[in-house]
């Protein structure tokens, strides 16, 4: 099991490194000549702090376990990424059709013929805001 | 400022408000924030983030009242689905108690007429404290140096941070978080690049849209499909007129609740959330019905909608004259005034007035609204309930998208939605509230601008921040609640740990005779 105590603790120190090891690549400078570096090493360092400080205290509180669904949130995700992708390099309107069909194959009852026209509504909406909003959507 | 001065003021807001225009944006926002309020898990945090692409297109005065009416809308909205349904917001937790005990009652209809009517009462209390608080509290601000503000903003972090999570710790280091990410960009003075790991599309920093629009629509979405509830939708009926000595009953525990909820949003951290809370328990002490509150009072439904209306109007206050949102919802409304090209701060009254007063009069035309539009057709609204959510989760990832899209019309900007979404939803099952990390990612560039000043000012020395007579006090609020802070857990551990010395006895006890 993990320990979503211990989990948080790592996973905010990981963000704070993330900061941390780029920032010597900008000026720090002093604190009465403050250069870019300066405040978000400060930030990190103290974010890093509080992750120490959750670790920490992961050892004092009852362990709670940490609960994480990988299939819906890649889902949704994909849905995400394969709309942009694919709103990119063919058009906007595929990109809805691949989005509702992927996003919808994450609830229990998925239908093809529901997500068919659940997709043709979204298109439909997507032609409408365009038409009447004047919201400059590639849609072909 | 004297009174006449500030209802002329007023009347210049009404003329405002009042065009045909301004009229119908306002009843739009009341009508789609209340629709997309009552959506399963979607606050009135959540509704603003999807919905703030919908004001880009319009005038800075119109995008900022159709925002305040989406933003009463989905608290009503977030009310109506407590009281019919039982689903609890965040701004609607209280509700949920007595109102949701009236429907038992049958009384449903009651009890929406009781939180529409005290919500306009909430509602027009507030706006008189904001006329003539506001004002004056710009002048105050002219006090506040770089010093004053960082101190005021830490102060901010800090009660938000135990006001959303309860955990200090984890809301701090939310707010750190999103400070940290309002640093990816360009360098505020001298143009570099910072942690934009070479992306071109990082170099104008992380779009607001992106990170709220992730951490509150995608991963409330997932949240939702990983639930797998299902809500039978409110079928029973809906009487809205009570009787008159029911009516009677609303007053006293609305103006209780106004007057809380008005004092309560003005405090940093404070806003809707904390006031209910606040006001059911005033409620719980003085009124005449005190006994009847948790079995479906009207005044547990009327206290706690006057309160939750009366704060989030006067949370307006900090914002619009200190220049600091003293809540998430606050912060992404002070976003969206920046997008429409308006500086909230002590120089907004005197440079937009008519954006200012326009607002104030525009808050209590939204009040009217909701009780005219959105209580009577309650009725109505409530069939979006009838949709399935696995219908209706495509369409609010389709507006995410599009909504991500349309800021700059880049592609690339819906890459760090989903970036943000999967980040929102690690952070939802380590239980790590996002609002921090909202509240965090705006103030983050403003903390740091005046932390170099301050700097600058003051040759690098942090003596000014305890010599400064506000900051002062701000900072030793600040080391006073992690004192007490650390104090309690210590002293918790302590008792939690005499607790289980003290029954370990017993359970060997029972191990060592167990035919007992």
């Amino acid at each position: 099991m993990i320990n979503q105590n211990v989990g948080k603790g790592i996973l905010l120190a990981l963000v704070s490194l993330f900061f941390l090891l780029q920032a010597p690549q900008l000026t720090v400078g002093s604190l009465n000549r403050p250069g870019p570096g300066l405040f978000p090493v400060m930030v990190a360092s103290g974010l890093l702090f509080l992750a120490v400080v959750m670790l920490a205290r992961s050892r004092l509180i009852e362990p709670a376990p940490f609960d994480f669904h990988f299939k819906n949130i890649g889902l949704i995700a994909g849905a995400l990424l394969s709309f942009a992708l694919i709103s990119e390099f063919v058009n906007m309107l595929a990109g809805i059709v691949v989005m509702a069909f992927i996003a919808c194959y994450a609830s229990d009852d998925f239908s093809i013929r529901r997500t068919a026209v659940i997709a043709a509504a979204l298109c439909l909406m997507a032609f409408a805001m365009k038409r009447f909003l004047g919201v400059q959507l590639p849609l072909y | 400022m004297d009174h006449i001065q500030i209802i002329n003021n007023l009347l210049f807001g009404f003329e405002h408000a009042l065009t045909m225009h301004n009229l119908l944006l306002c009843a739009t926002g009341c009508v789609v924030g209340m629709l997309v309020g009552l959506l399963p898990g979607l606050g009135p945090l959540a509704t603003i983030s999807l919905l703030l692409p919908l004001t880009f297109s319009l005038p800075p005065g119109g995008a900022l009242i159709m925002l305040a009416g989406i933003y009463y809308g989905a608290q009503y909205g977030d009310n109506v689905s407590a009281i019919t349904m039982k689903i609890p917001h965040a701004s609607s937790i209280v509700a949920c108690i007595d109102g949701y005990q009236m429907t038992l009652k049958g009384k449903t209809g009651v009890a929406l007429f009781t939180a529409g009517v005290s919500s306009f009462i909430g509602g027009t209390v507030a706006i008189i404290v904001l006329a003539w608080l506001a004002p004056v509290l710009s002048e105050v601000a002219l006090l506040f140096g770089p010093v004053e503000y960082c101190a005021l903003v830490l102060f901010g972090f800090v009660c938000v941070s135990f006001v959303t999570t309860g955990s200090v710790l984890d809301g701090l280091a939310m707010c750190l978080v999103g400070v940290l990410l309002g640093q990816v960009g360009s360098d505020i003075e001298t143009g570099g690049q910072r942690f934009t790991m070479d992306i071109v599309s990082l170099s104008d920093g992380i779009q607001l849209v992106s990170i709220a629009l992730g951490c509150f629509g995608i991963a409330e979405i997932t949240k939702n499909l990983d639930n797998k509830e299902k809500r039978s939708p409110f079928s029973g009926t809906i009487k809205l007129i009570p009787t008159w000595p029911e009516f009677k009953r609303i007053f006293p525990s609305a103006l209780r609740g106004s007057i809380v909820g008005s004092t309560l949003g003005i405090m940093p951290g404070g806003g809707p959330v904390i006031a209910q809370f606040a006001a059911y328990a005033v409620d719980k002490k003085l009124s005449k019905f005190k006994d009847e509150i948790g079995q479906g009072a009207i005044e547990g439904v009327a206290g706690q909608a006057a309160a939750d209306e009366a704060a989030a109007r006067t949370s307006f206050i900090p914002l619009m004259s200190l220049g600091i949102p003293e809540n998430a919802v606050m912060a992404l409304m002070m976003a969206a005034f920046i997008i429409n090209g308006i500086q909230p701060g002590p120089q907004m009254i005197a440079k937009h007035p008519d954006l200012f007063w326009g607002l104030v009069a525009s808050m209590w035309i939204g009040n009217c609204f909701l009780l005219l539009l959105n209580v009577p057709l309650v009725r109505i609204w409530l069939s979006v309930f009838k949709i399935k959510y696995s219908s209706l989760f495509p369409a609010i990832l389709f507006f995410c998208c599009v909504g991500t899209y349309s800021i700059n019309n880049n592609i690339h900007d819906i890459y760090t939605t989903a970036t943000f979404g999967v980040f929102g939803y690690i952070f939802l099952r380590f239980k790590l509230d996002p609002a921090p990390l909202i509240l965090g990612f705006i103030l983050g560039p403003m903390l740091e601008e005046n932390f170099r000043r301050a700097m600058l000012i003051n040759r690098g020395s942090f003596a000014a921040f305890v010599t400064h007579p506000i900051s002062a006090v701000l900072v030793s609020m600040v080391a006073l609640f992690f004192l007490w802070q650390l104090t309690s857990f210590f002293l918790e551990l302590k008792k939690k740990r005499a607790q289980a010395a003290a029954q370990a006895p017993a359970q060997a006890q029972v191990a060592q005779n167990p035919a007992e």
